[in-house]
């Protein structure tokens, strides 16, 4: 028995050992083949990686621009190009577009490039290190002609306007394709395809509603005075609906930092004249430490300074409370939904807001108003910034390795040239790159404006420790709740007592420094004995809330600015080591075929740029030993005011 | 035989025809190596010892590096001319300096110096000397620097291969080793040198580098009047250069056509141009007090440059310096484009 079923138990194990072999072979065939399906699919099939597609020459480009229309719009222009491009020249291409999330963006492209994998064109973004690696130069292309011009002048008309037609391609850009030129690098290689400003968007029915104006305010006081009225509208409407929700502008971080980008570079532009030492135009950081820790630029009283904050705090006043948590789509949202009667955003929204509305109120757009004269902040925000040098995006370059090149920029020469780059940008509802397209109807007002000043100084000094207190300590200041009038009476009321009990019950430093200038202003007496309104009151605290904001951040600024500024000076050495390897490149070409005039500017070029940037770490060098010994010797404005 | 034929069905025999096709295409289209220079060649067809530097360098510039360094291989280990070997090894350190990833900065300084030393007959020898050059001066790390063999290296580009487009280049990154001491004498030399060389060569290749060199170190010593003058010759540098390269139907264009071709031809782009010319014009406007000089830079950005964000700026400069030449006693002559109906 025992025998039997010792040889029973073997021949049972010796099957199960069988019948497993057996099922791992049919995984393994069952894999393969799957494998081979997939591949092959991958390979041969419509939407194969390769570049030939049943006898098709294939481009394939990738981008993260999935908002609005464009994936629909692009799909549209591929297979146009398809159609015309064989109607053209008889060549039968297929365009394949890769949508890629811009969360993932990143991560995929430097695989693909790496891996030697990347589709022929990929949407630029700031890579230094890619671009000079695996993305072509793209001189000799854009100084010739766009013949797509040409072909599509002709198709509309025989008697074409030749405007556009023989011109380098470069010069049928709005921007002169500048938006695809790389300043480290000394070249083009980014074809882009949309120019894109920042506007003011108003419900104008609202507007008529609950400040009684059909246009735009002319003025910066304009401005402010309308955000009142519809705040006094909305308060209004409130007593007899409490769920009646109506702000003047949308607020959210983002919506913060369009209006930041616009006013505190009108408020701080006169600084130029003043501390632009090496009158190159700027007043950089390195002139910034040497003023600083030399005295002569006090963060804490310099009226610039106050009043590209204090603008930005006042209209910051007109948004929706706790702004600063909101995220741009909500606030995207607010607007949309009549909740906020206007908007600050670019021409990236205007697809998607008018989409949204879609008929439920005209939408009015204007640019940023300043102040007049006689206006508050008048002396400061005389003039709006400019868009001269407004430069065009969505920008796609050629990667090396592109197997169809010239299919490729030819591509990009149909998606720019005038007749089609205007049909795409009217259903992205962009505004063209092209000279001559004429952008959407409503996007008019987006027509980059070259009236205006630039931004010169920055408040930290980036990157750095700098930009990150500031950054805390500018949300704080531009987030925190004014006092309501039960407070006020409150403070008051406290203040009265003496300051020995005021202080027991008042910690905060921005609130005893109010007390302190309400005392002084009423000439020491106990304000209840004054008459001291609520409005003059949130005057003084505004004052005072500022004071504290900027006197905590200057002195952060103090301590952490000069190793900040090191910091930056030691890594902008790899930005020279950079520069070697053009120059290297440039170097061999010119070896081998002499100084043509392509290579002889090329050369030139990019030791122009490396050296100019080695003579400006050289200024940053001295610049930083200067500021390092006006620090150790505390000569500081900022220190001296320190108690 | 009947069977045998049956057995080959039409698919196939398509495929063992398409099979044999395809072995015939990989031939002809296979990387073969060079065929050696045979006596049945025609004495015109292209060096193929050239046609592999070309395709090495070629699959360099795609980012291919072990097409290119095979190619590269080929030739070395080959029998091409002396030069063509130089090449080779030069360009097998370049691709050993510039691959990522997988540099190898020993594998390439062995290679510069074996071109430097062995071939010094050869074009490539200046550029390994000036690559070694860099290497010392410009490392890929600051502290690796070497700034006293980078001198020695310039220094005997300088001496030894006069002529070579190396020199101008040997002559600029010397002079910078001097000026980045900040202090006289050094600083002195360092200027001296590149004014020296300057006025040998007014348009050798890097005058427009070697001018904003100048400029700049004159500007950090104070020496304003100096410093504009090289930073206005750094521009007519650049602007002899780009003309040199118009055809004579470009020369006879109207003057605003003539100047956006000359644009097109210049080393330095509109906004390098935009950020020169307002830094002259402030130079002359708050440090010189020389405002007819400071109005005719405004105005060249206002006039010349198509879109720079300096463009108002400048304009409201203009306005503003003309005034106070006139207060002077002076007049601003008008940009040559103001009367012809040009922006603004």
């Amino acid at each position: 028995m025992t025998d039997l079923s010792a040889v029973e138990m073997e021949k049972r194990q010796e099957r199960k050992a069988r019948f497993r072999s057996c099922v791992g072979l049919a995984l393994l065939a069952v894999v393969t083949g799957w494998s081979v399906v997939h591949v092959t699919i991958r390979a041969f099939g419509p939407d194969s990686d390769t570049s030939l597609i049943a006898g098709k020459q294939v481009i394939r480009f990738a981008h993260w621009q999935l908002e609005g229309r464009c994936v629909e719009a692009l799909n549209q222009a591929c297979r146009d190009y398809e159609r015309l491009k064989r109607e053209k020249d008889g060549i039968d291409v297929a365009v394949r577009q890769i949508e890629i999330p811009e969360r993932a963006y990143e991560q995929w492209t430097r695989t693909q490039l790496i891996g030697r994998t990347a589709p022929d064109l990929i949407e630029l973004r700031w890579w230094q290190d890619l671009v000079v690696r695996y993305f072509v130069p793209l001189t000799e292309y854009v100084e010739q002609p766009n013949p797509w011009n040409e072909f599509f002048d002709k198709q509309r008309d025989p008697n074409f306007d030749p405007e556009l037609v023989g011109l380098p391609w470069r010069e049928t850009y709005i921007d002169n394709m500048l938006g695809g030129w790389n300043w480290e690098l000394r070249d083009y290689y980014g074809m882009p395809m949309s120019l894109f400003t920042i506007r003011v968007y108003a419900n104008r029915t609202l507007m008529e509603q609950a400040a009684g104006v059909t246009e735009p305010p002319r003025t910066l006081g304009e401005f402010m005075d309308i955000c009142e009225r519809i705040r006094r509208y909305a308060a209004e409407r409130r007593k007899a609906d409490p769920d009646y929700r109506l702000v003047p502008i949308a607020g959210s971080d983002y919506t913060a930092s369009v209006f930041r980008g616009r006013y505190w570079g009108m408020g701080t532009w006169g600084m130029l004249d003043d501390y632009d030492e090496n009158c190159d135009g700027w007043f950089d950081d390195a002139e910034r430490i040497e003023a600083v820790y030399g005295g002569e630029l006090d963060l804490t009283v310099e009226p610039n300074v106050r009043a590209g904050h204090r603008v930005l705090y006042d209209i910051s006043r007109y948004f929706n409370p706790g702004f600063m948590a909101a995220k741009r789509d909500q606030s995207v949202l607010l607007f949309a939904q009549s909740k906020a009667a206007m908007i600050a955003t670019g021409t990236w929204d205007a697809g998607s807001l008018w989409r949204q509305v879609s008929g439920d109120f005209e939408i009015m757009v204007f640019d940023f108003p300043i102040a007049a004269p006689d206006e508050k902040y008048g002396q400061f925000l005389q003039h709006r910034l400019t868009e001269a040098g407004a430069r065009a995006g969505f920008s796609m370059g050629l990667t090396r390795f592109s197997q169809n090149k010239e299919l490729a920029i030819d591509f990009m020469r149909f998606l720019t040239s005038r007749h089609y780059n205007e049909k795409l940008n009217r259903a992205f509802r962009w505004f063209p790159a092209i000279r001559g397209a004429e952008p959407d109807p409503i996007l008019k007002a987006f027509r980059p404006e070259e009236k205006g000043i630039y931004g010169v100084f920055e408040m930290f000094i980036n990157p750095g420790d700098t930009r990150l207190r500031y950054e805390q300590k500018y949300f704080g200041y531009m987030s925190q709740s004014e006092p309501t009038t039960e407070m006020y009476v409150q403070f008051l009321a406290d203040l009265a007592l003496g300051t020995e009990a005021f202080q027991a019950r008042h910690s905060d430093a921005r609130e005893r420094l109010l007390a302190e200038r309400i005392r002084a202003r009423l000439g020491g007496e106990a304000p209840t004995k004054t008459p001291y309104g609520y409005e003059q009151f949130i005057q003084e605290w505004r004052g005072a809330h500022y004071d504290a904001f900027i006197r905590d951040y200057a002195k952060d600024y103090y301590d952490l600015a000069l190793a900040d500024f090191h910091r930056n000076y030691v890594s902008s050495y790899q930005r020279v080591v950079q520069a070697g390897a053009p120059i290297a490149s440039a170097r061999a070409k010119a070896m081998r075929h002499g100084l043509e005039p392509s290579i002889r500017r090329a050369l030139a070029s990019v030791v122009l740029g490396q050296t100019t940037r080695q003579a400006e770490r050289l200024r940053f060098y001295n610049s930083y030993e200067k500021a390092r010994k006006l620090k150790e010797q505390g000569k500081s404005a900022v220190a001296e005011a320190r108690p | 035989m009947v069977r045998s034929t049956a057995r080959h069905s039409t698919p196939a025999r398509a495929a063992l025809l398409a099979g044999v096709l395809l072995t015939w295409a990989a031939v002809c289209t296979g990387n073969a190596a060079p065929d050696k220079p045979s006596k049945e060649q025609p004495a015109e067809r292209p060096d193929p010892w050239a046609r592999l530097l070309e395709r090495g360098w070629k699959q360099l510039d795609l980012v291919n590096y072990p097409a290119a360094e095979e190619s590269f291989r080929k030739v070395r280990d080959g029998q091409p001319s002396r030069s063509q070997r130089a090449e080779a090894l030069f360009a097998l350190g370049h691709l050993w300096q510039y691959r990522r990833p997988g540099a190898d900065i020993d594998k390439a300084v062995e290679h510069y110096r074996q071109v430097a030393g062995e071939f010094q007959d050869t074009p490539s020898s200046a550029m390994a000397l000036m690559a070694l050059a860099c290497l010392a001066d410009i490392p890929e790390y600051e502290k690796d620097r070497n700034v006293g063999e980078a001198r020695r290296l310039y220094r005997r580009i300088i001496q030894e291969k006069a002529g070579s487009l190396a020199v101008h280049e040997a002559v600029l990154r010397l002079a910078m080793t001097y000026l980045e001491e900040g202090t006289d004498p050094n600083q002195s030399r360092g200027i001296r040198m590149i004014t020296d060389h300057l006025m040998a060569h007014p348009d050798n290749v890097l005058a427009v580098a070697m001018h904003n060199q100048a400029a700049t170190a004159y500007q950090a010593r104070g020496e304003i009047a100096r410093a504009v003058e090289q930073y206005v010759a750094a521009d007519a540098a650049d602007e002899r250069a780009a003309e040199a390269e118009l055809t004579d139907a470009e020369r006879k264009l109207p003057l605003k056509r003539r100047l956006d071709q000359l644009a097109q031809n210049r080393v330095m782009d509109a906004g390098s141009r935009a950020s020169l010319y307002f830094r002259i014009a402030r130079l002359a406007e708050q440090k010189l007090k020389d405002y007819p000089l400071a109005v005719k830079w405004y105005e060249r950005i206002v006039y010349e440059i198509v879109r720079d964000n300096k463009f108002y700026a400048a304009k409201l400069s203009a306005e503003r310096c003309r005034k106070l030449a006139r207060q002077a006693g002076a007049e601003a002559l008008p940009h040559p484009l103001a009367g012809e109906g040009a922006r603004p």
